[in-house]
């Protein structure tokens, strides 16, 4: 596979993954907090702390990804060295084609 | 913060001369519609570190002279602006007594501190003219460095040395020390990589929410520019997002200060028996299960 079709792909796909997982977590953060306020109102904004705790945490790691994000995707090439790439290459088959 | 006066001075120069080289600082928007500059600098181009450091020195500044005026006459029964003072200082240190223990007041300036600092730096970034400090990583990297060492100059201070080295063969609660030293090769290396490693995330969650904030912002007032010339052109795309950045602001400032406490309370756990009476308080946002 082409590199920068790789690297692409790793840049489209590594933050969606990790907003996805991060959503997954912070769901399950957040019902686990609203059960327990519905059991106990009297203890609300001490769970309501470690609920916004614990998204803080979870989100974190979603920020690694994004960091990630802004180092690979200062490696992708510029779009017009690639479509010139692409002008030699389909001017190199043609006459290879053609004969 | 009275190590401040002495030095405002001297940490005042690279204020003037960042004044001098890039001019008055107008804020994003304005520097959107200026092309030409002295140093060709565009909107959503980072700001150099020595403007950064003359935002971080106005906070500061700012902060030892709120303090001043909330000082400045002491009441009994303080009424308004000192109020609040009071008020602030009270919530920071219930807040950190609470996480850490009977122990902490002794950490509740540097927590304060820590927690006011970032909290306005990261503030400071939303208002129009002026930068964070916090969205450059050298800056939460300092801030990073400053709680790891205080953090383990206080769990050497409370433990001795070798109730430190301790530490590293396990959770504390006995488990690998000195029953099992075996234990030692498998579990020392995490926790020692785990404790290097507490200055770079806090550093890394600091900025890369700052950072994302102001590129966010940055990406969304760019697209309000190309409505510019049209009838929709005066809505302001990034509003909701600096409503959101207060929102973030806050909570980072937050956790920071909370896993300085945490970090803390770890260290400091197993301290002398006058240190920690009773783990009642702290016991919803212990890490270890509380044995004792």
């Amino acid at each position: 596979m082409n590199y920068f079709m790789a690297l692409a792909l790793a840049v489209g796909f590594g933050v969606p993954v990790a907003v996805l997982s991060a959503a997954l977590g912070q769901g399950k953060a957040a019902s686990a907090a609203l059960e327990g306020m519905a059991r106990q109102p009297e203890l609300v904004s001490q769970l309501q702390t470690v609920m916004i705790l614990a998204f803080a945490f979870i989100e974190s790691l979603v920020i690694f990804a994004l960091l990630v994000f802004f180092l690979l995707s200062g490696k992708l090439p510029d779009t017009a060295k690639v479509m010139e790439l692409e002008q030699q290459k389909v001017s190199a088959a043609a006459p290879r084609a053609g004969g | 913060m009275p190590e401040l006066r002495g030095h405002v001075p001297a940490r005042l120069q690279p204020f003037r001369i960042a004044q001098a080289e890039h001019g008055a600082p107008g804020g994003n928007m304005r520097r959107f519609a200026q092309q030409e500059e002295k140093e060709e600098r565009h909107a959503g181009e980072v700001p150099p570190a020595p403007l950064l450091f003359a935002n971080a020195v106005f906070t500061a500044v700012f902060m030892v002279i709120l303090g001043a005026a909330f000082t400045r006459k002491l009441h009994d029964v303080p009424k308004g602006f000192s109020n609040f003072g009071e008020w602030l200082a009270e919530q920071l240190r219930d807040f950190t007594v609470n996480t850490i223990g009977p122990g902490g007041e002794r950490h509740v300036p540097l927590v304060g501190t820590i927690f006011l600092f970032i909290l306005l730096m990261n503030l400071a970034g939303l208002i129009p003219g002026f930068h964070s400090p916090t969205s450059n990583i050298s800056f939460t990297l300092a801030l990073g460095v400053v709680v790891f060492i205080y953090v383990q100059y206080w769990g050497i201070r409370a433990q001795g040395i070798g109730g430190y080295l301790r530490h590293f063969m396990g959770p504390s609660l006995g488990v690998g020390g000195g029953k099992f030293p075996e234990l030692f090769w498998l579990i020392g290396p995490i926790e020692m990589i785990s404790e290097i490693i507490k200055p770079f995330t806090l550093a890394v969650r600091l900025f890369g929410n700052i950072f994302g904030e102001d590129v966010i912002l940055i990406v969304l007032a760019g697209l309000a520019g190309t409505l510019a010339g049209s009838a929709a052109g005066w809505i302001p795309l990034q509003l909701p997002i600096l409503f959101l950045a207060l929102l973030t602001s806050l909570v980072q400032a937050l956790v920071f200060s909370i896993l300085t406490c945490i970090y803390l309370s770890l260290m400091t756990q197993h301290g002398h028996g006058d240190d920690h009476a009773d783990h009642g308080d702290a016991g919803e946002v212990h890490a270890h299960p509380v044995a004792h």
